[in-house]
């Protein structure tokens, strides 16, 4: 029995040798690929420098087209304008933001607001009134 | 306009065709019970929006995608005729699908 337990073990030596001494290198059930040695590079390349690597250059296929609904990264350039086609003016403000209509917008807080925030808000159409006090 | 999915702001560009306090914005608002987003120009410089948007009594429906206007409107500022804002809201609904 002793000498069967040294056997096994002198084999598994062998068997780890030809590994490069690597347990990982050992599959789930204990076998090892001895058809491929690592750090051979007499064998043939390896696979991945054997087939062309990818373009670079060009986006991958989800940055290509973004949904519709994405936000963009930033507020439209200029030129600004006031008419019909025209990008309406990055402007800012300050005052009570009352997104909700729940109530006389004096009792929310009197903070800064933006059509930047208004692009932000995620929805789809803002009405912007000018308006005059007498 | 709200519910609907829009979003609606009030801007008081002018007091007396001078720059609005915060008072004038509280009183404006208050006098008409408004419940949507009310707003004045920050301090410097405080007439930008009317320099930009031109004058009271326009409204402006913007695409927030692109950030265009998708229809400016012209309410009456003589008291006849329709405002901005009912005139707006009314193509707003339209626009959101109600």
């Amino acid at each position: 029995m002793r000498r069967l337990a040294v056997f096994h073990s002198l084999a598994l030596a062998g068997l780890l040798a030809a590994c490069g001494g690597d347990l990982r290198s050992l599959d789930a059930e204990g076998f090892a690929d001895l058809s491929r040695r690592p750090g051979d590079i007499a064998v043939a390349p390896a696979d991945d420098l054997a087939v062309e690597a990818p373009d670079q250059a060009a986006p991958a296929a989800d940055l290509a087209s973004p949904p519709d609904l994405a936000v963009a990264a930033g507020y439209p350039p200029g030129p600004y304008g006031n008419q019909a086609g025209a990008v309406i003016a990055p402007l800012t403000w300050e005052g009570y933001v009352n997104e909700a209509a729940d109530a006389v917008s004096t009792t929310k807080p009197f903070v800064a607001y933006s059509m930047e925030a208004v692009r932000k808000s995620g929805k789809a159409y803002a009405f912007v009134h000018v308006a005059e006090f007498f | 306009m709200v519910d609907a999915g829009g979003i609606v702001v009030e801007v008081l560009a002018t007091k007396s065709f001078g720059a609005p306090s915060r008072a004038d914005l509280d009183s404006w608002i208050q006098s008409g019970k408004i419940p949507v987003t009310s707003v004045k120009d920050v301090a410097n410089p405080p007439t930008r929006t009317i320099d930009a948007l031109e004058r009271r009594e326009l409204g402006y429906i913007v695409d927030l995608k692109t950030m265009k206007i998708v229809e400016r409107i012209d309410g009456t500022t003589t008291g006849i005729g329709d405002t901005a804002v009912k005139i707006g809201m009314a193509r707003m609904l339209k626009l959101l699908g109600k």
